[in-house]
């Protein structure tokens, strides 16, 4: 059942970058205890949407709401993993620096006080790395590195998780390890990803939303009313909205500077 | 041993050591931050626009006998102009930031030739400002290095975190519901104060090396952030002694000395850790 008040709700969104169309009439509602995958594309819009979702993108069209209010003044119960490829795996900081950062709206002198150590390590520990807070950043492995970026944004303990592609550059096993944690996780939060990888995340989340210029909402529960096998029902989505048809786009980078 | 002798005797030398040790803590602080954010071409800029205040310094002072705007205050008021240039222009992209630099790079120069053409006699000191003269420095001055050191240290007490996590990425900054137009703005004036405390050592040509080379080289072997300050304090202290000794016992330029020593350092520091460090431990 639809609840009246969604975390997210998004109406009639349009938006245009450098006079190309990346989002039309898009109307997607994200209810509380949703763990869902964003699918699509490259250039398809799913950043972009996520940045909308942020308030960092304004739409040219349409409304976003997070939490019943602008996205800008709910951003402080967003958590949000970007890329990891827009960090410098070198940062010269330990895993729990890396984590107090999400709690930098504590206006620290310094060093962070006891009770904010105290959140981050709790944090670190949740993603399973409670052996790893004092390793450097750069002694972390790829998927560790990720977790740490998890952590981070679960630091500002948000209602909300918002992630953008937390699989990339992650082998089988390490994206299994990220996903079973996720949806660990989404026992006390609603999480939104972006995700590459279709077949493995349609095994852990209960939404699969394909953004391609429009966006379509699947409940993966949907696949087994469907009576369809799994490669079956990613297809039939594939056919739905064409995440494999259409011409191929190019990938566009917004507001990353 | 003639330098120890001359260190005890001469009130001079108590003085260029009291700079060398300001410099350093500058150049170990705030270098940090900009090696870490990869910002050494705004240094380049920064230094290159203390000519134009400079210049105008030795103008007032000349021309129109304003004593009290000595080339430090110029090359102060000029690095703080130029920092906040940049930082109001680059905001949000409105202009791309190589250019925005380059402009104001070339522009100190200009403004400084231009300021040299109206002072007579200025042109032969132009020297001891573009390539540095730390033997030179004069008591005001030390006291101005003193204060520029006591402002940086406490800037950094209070906003330390914030510009950590610039560094690391300013859109999480800016979603925590912190302004990053102004916390890089207060690391741009930073920034600017150090350029000029250090073009008290190595002069404008010369500062990029002793702002960056430093902690450079201490990141080459170590992933903690505050190692990386205390390390390029001491490593800046220790090239510039040893460049103030060597040139001291050659007659060479002291500037171009310790920038010579200093990036030679670097180099080794650099083999060093391919030879020496395996490369399942390497950082880089």
């Amino acid at each position: 059942m639809p609840s009246p008040n969604p975390i997210v709700n998004i109406e009639n969104l349009c938006f245009t970058y450098d006079s190309r169309e990346i989002l039309h009439d898009v109307n997607l509602k994200i209810e509380e205890g949703m763990f869902a995958a964003m699918v699509g594309p490259n250039g398809g819009g799913k950043t972009t949407l996520l940045k909308l979702i942020l308030g960092l993108l304004e739409p040219d069209h349409g409304s976003v709401k997070v939490f019943g209010k602008d996205p800008k003044s709910a951003r402080k119960q967003i958590g949000y993993v970007p890329q990891s490829i827009l960090f410098d795996p070198h940062f010269p900081a330990s895993a729990l620096d890396i984590v107090l950062m999400g709690r930098i709206d504590q206006k620290p002198w310094w060093r962070f006080d006891r009770n904010n150590r105290d959140v981050a390590t709790q944090k670190l520990q949740q993603v399973g790395l409670a052996d790893n807070i004092d390793t450097p950043f750069a002694q972390l492995s790829g998927g560790q590195r990720q977790r740490v970026l998890i952590a981070q944004a679960l630091a500002s303990e948000p209602k909300l998780l918002l992630l953008d592609e937390p699989d990339a550059n992650l082998d089988q096993e390490n994206t299994t390890t990220l996903f079973n944690l996720l949806r660990d996780l989404n026992k006390s939060v609603t999480i939104l990803q972006v995700s590459h990888n279709l077949s493995l995340v349609s095994q852990f989340v209960s939404h699969v939303i394909c953004v391609n210029q429009t966006v379509d909402m699947c409940p993966t529960s949907q696949m087994q009313a469907l009576g369809t096998d799994r490669q079956g029902w990613i297809h039939l989505v594939h056919n739905e909205c064409p995440v494999t048809s259409g011409k191929p786009h190019h990938h566009h980078h917004h507001n990353e500077n | 041993m003639a330098f120890l002798y001359n260190l005890i005797e001469f009130d001079y030398l108590r003085r260029t050591l009291l700079a060398v040790l300001l410099a350093s803590l500058a150049s170990g602080l705030v270098g940090s931050y900009v090696v870490v954010r990869r910002q050494s071409y705004m240094i380049g800029a920064i230094s290159h626009s203390l000519l134009g205040g400079i210049g105008l310094a030795r103008y007032l002072q000349t021309v129109h006998g304003i004593h009290w705007f000595t080339p430090l205050v110029g090359a102060l008021v000029a690095a703080l102009l130029a920092a906040i240039a940049i930082s109001v222009l680059t905001q949000r992209n409105r202009f791309r930031q190589d250019i925005v630099l380059s402009a104001v790079w070339s522009l100190g120069v200009a403004a400084g030739l231009t300021a040299i053409a109206f002072t007579p006699g200025y042109a032969e000191d132009l020297n001891s400002y573009l390539f540095g003269s730390i033997l030179l420095v004069a008591k005001h001055d030390i006291v101005i290095m003193t204060m520029l050191v006591a402002v940086i240290v406490l800037v950094i007490l209070a906003m330390h975190n914030q510009f950590i996590a610039l560094c690391f990425n300013e859109e999480m900054l800016a979603l925590r519901g912190i302004s990053t137009a102004r916390v890089s703005f207060i690391l741009h004036l930073l920034i600017a104060i150090t350029v000029v405390i250090l073009a008290q050592v190595v002069g404008i040509v010369l500062v990029l090396v002793l702002l960056v080379i430093p902690t450079a080289t201490v990141a080459t072997f170590t992933n903690s952030f505050l190692k990386m300050m205390v390390g390029g304090t001491l490593v800046c202290m220790a090239f510039c002694i040893t460049g103030l000794l060597t040139s001291y016992q050659f007659d060479l330029p002291t500037g171009a000395t310790i920038v010579e020593i200093a990036v030679a350092t670097y180099l080794v520091a650099s083999l060093a850790k391919l030879v020496f460090v395996k490369p399942g431990q390497r950082k880089t």
